[in-house]
């Protein structure tokens, strides 16, 4: 079983092809263009410009010596063409400086930030990987996390814009140039998807990463680049980047604002629901017990109330039967909404449902890792309670390590075993003590100041649904590792 | 009979069949007369009003609700305790009912110790 750790989700985003995986993309081919009819071209021009003028001169030269009297004549024609070649070189020196300036001002003064990277050692990797038949780089490099690093160290910063330095408030340009890794921290993600994106032969690249500048400030930023059509032109990839820190945390308190807002409405339904059903229920109740009481106290009598007893109890038993049918309409209507299953692969729900919580997973400094079979076969549940569950489980576990000092992590694996996929949900937290792991997955148990205690009852109740098992054990880190069940779709 | 006195009279008023006629039990079988209303209108236009010892009043009712009831009552014959019964088990409620002018507060279902207690608390004890 080949393993794929990273984390994840990837951001990263780009024109990948798809269908053509195993064919090598066509940069790796590709020579540089070479523009021999511009060249011949310009040779004329200079030739016409250089050797003309010489001719003539040269012509006027022969006819003093032969004493013609046009001589003087066509010496006063070469230096007429000498002059004009002249004016035409200046002019010429004159535009190519303009046009020099001009693209250093698009450059310099463009109000985004540019960066010049030579990616040539990477892309030479790339190309000597792909040849060798790796086809996918991110396993690849995941394993060999050294390989990547030093690839890192290879790529180099050969110019920043002005407007780099105003943006980060750098001292100057040195301050940027050199070695990419000094800028990338150690948890950076993007590095690899740039070399899959080779690897693919994407047409550009775009992600987010977050980012150390120069002034020791970290940031978050939205960067695109083209990517070369040839070897050559790893040498100079040009890279915009936008910094989205304040954008991302605006969105983040809009999105911790929507959160609180969901909740706030769900623990109103459910206020709501809980005061109904009490209600309906309590009713019944009262009847049962004041019919109940009622009858007891006839029959102590001195002389038994028989027929008022029996009423009493007749009514008893009627009402109890009117418990049990609130009962029974309250769970039939909440069933009926569940359980629309199809064959869905289960990584992706898994991402999607960390893309959901991802705030509050990074709130609490977890970090999720994913660990998945090659080919796993795709699961029959009903994708949105699965998705709850995976909900469930990372906010668990993410709370479970919050303030906790050391390793944050949360490792998700996916596992096929006989007809059924096995998920582990493992953390580095303080574990589940052995006496609690039995009642865990009850009703209003939760050990969260404040917490309803309803995360896991959901849990067991969705997988249960699926026909599946949920359970809690050690995990080998010594934090709590959940596990559960659901079924592999036939066919 | 060797009383020669008739029991003390207690009112209940609750829209659920099965609950009145249950309480109208229970009532009894503690030693009290029991006078049963299915609803609020039901109460006010009874000729014996005036007679009733307490009255027992679901808070959640059609037409006439409990809090208006109490209200009600509170003007037209002020001596009259009410306790005010719900199935809801909601703070804000009691102290509406409380405020309205209620004698005492039970919320259902309870036990029959729990009214015994409550009608002697309010100086109504049986004589059984």
């Amino acid at each position: 079983m080949r393993q794929v750790f990273s984390r994840w989700p990837s951001l990263a985003e780009s024109s990948a092809i798809s269908g053509q995986e195993s064919s090598l993309p066509a940069w790796m081919s590709a020579s540089a263009p070479r523009h021999r009819l511009a060249a011949t071209k310009d040779v004329a021009c200079a030739t016409l410009l250089i050797l003309g003028p010489a001719a003539i001169a040269a012509l006027a030269a022969w006819q003093i010596a032969q004493g013609d009297a046009l001589a003087p004549w066509l010496g006063a024609i070469a230096l007429v063409a000498t002059g004009l070649a002249l004016v035409f070189a200046a002019r010429l020196m004159r535009s190519l400086r303009r046009s020099a300036e001009h693209v250093a001002a698009i450059f310099e003064r463009a109000g985004i930030s540019m960066w010049r990277e030579d990616w040539t050692a990477a892309g030479e990797a790339v190309k000597a990987l792909r040849t060798a038949g790796v086809t996918d780089l991110e396993s690849y490099f995941a394993s060999r996390p050294d390989e990547l690093r030093a690839l890192k160290a290879q790529v180099l910063i050969r110019d920043v814009n002005s407007f780099t330095l105003e943006e980060t408030g750098a001292a100057g340009k040195e301050d940027y140039l050199g070695p990419l890794d000094r800028l990338l921290p150690e948890t950076d993600q993007t590095f690899v998807q740039w070399l899959v994106a080779f690897g693919r032969g994407d047409r550009f690249f775009r992600s987010e990463a977050h980012i150390t500048t120069a002034t020791g400030r970290e940031i978050d930023t939205l960067f695109t680049a083209m990517l070369p059509r040839d070897l050559a032109g790893f040498a100079n990839i040009v890279v915009t980047s936008v910094d989205v820190t304040a954008y991302k945390q605006a969105q983040a308190r809009l999105s911790a604002a929507e959160t609180d807002a969901a909740k706030t409405s769900r623990m109103a339904t459910a206020n709501a629901l809980s005061a109904a059903i009490a209600h309906e229920v309590n009713s019944p109740l009262a009847a049962i017990l004041a019919n109940a009481q009622a009858a007891q106290r006839l029959l102590r009598l001195p002389q038994p109330d028989m027929a008022e007893a029996g009423a009493a109890l007749g009514d008893v038993v009627s009402q109890a039967s009117r418990a049990k049918e609130v009962v029974a309409r309250t769970t039939s209507y909440f069933s009926k909404a569940t359980g629309d299953f199809a064959p869905v692969n289960l990584i992706d729900v898994a991402r999607n449902a960390n893309l959901l919580v991802e705030n509050e997973l990074r709130s609490h400094g977890a970090v999720v890792h994913l660990a998945a079979e090659d080919d796993l076969p795709l699961a029959l549940v009903d994708a949105i309670q699965i998705q709850q569950v995976f909900v469930n489980l990372l906010v668990n576990a993410a709370q479970a390590m919050a303030g906790r000092a050391g390793k944050r992590d949360i490792t998700l694996a996916i596992r096929s075993e006989g007809a059924q996929l096995v998920v582990d949900v493992a953390d580095t937290g303080p574990g589940v003590a052995p006496e609690r792991r039995a009642t865990i997955f009850e009703p209003f148990r939760s050990s969260r100041p404040g917490g309803l205690g309803m995360g896991l009852a959901i849990c067991r109740n969705c997988i249960d649904a699926h026909g599946g098992d949920i359970w809690v054990d050690p995990a080998p880190g010594g934090g709590a590792a959940f596990h559960f069940t659901v079924p592999i779709a036939r066919g | 009979m060797a009383e020669p006195r008739a029991l003390l009279t207690v009112g209940i008023v609750d829209d659920d069949a099965f609950i009145r006629t249950a309480l109208g039990r229970l009532v009894r079988s503690i030693g009290y007369d029991a006078a049963i209303f299915e609803g609020a209108q039901a109460l006010l236009s009874y000729a014996g009003l005036r007679a009733l010892s307490c009255v027992l009043a679901d808070l959640q009712m059609p037409g006439i609700g409990g809090i208006e009831l109490i209200q009600i009552l509170a003007e037209r014959v002020p001596r009259l305790p009410v306790i005010a019964m719900t199935a809801y088990p909601n703070q804000i409620i009691r102290q509406r009912a409380l405020d309205a002018g209620a004698a005492s507060y039970l919320t259902k279902p309870f036990e029959a110790e729990q009214l015994e207690s409550c009608l002697k608390a309010l100086g109504i004890g049986c004589r059984l």
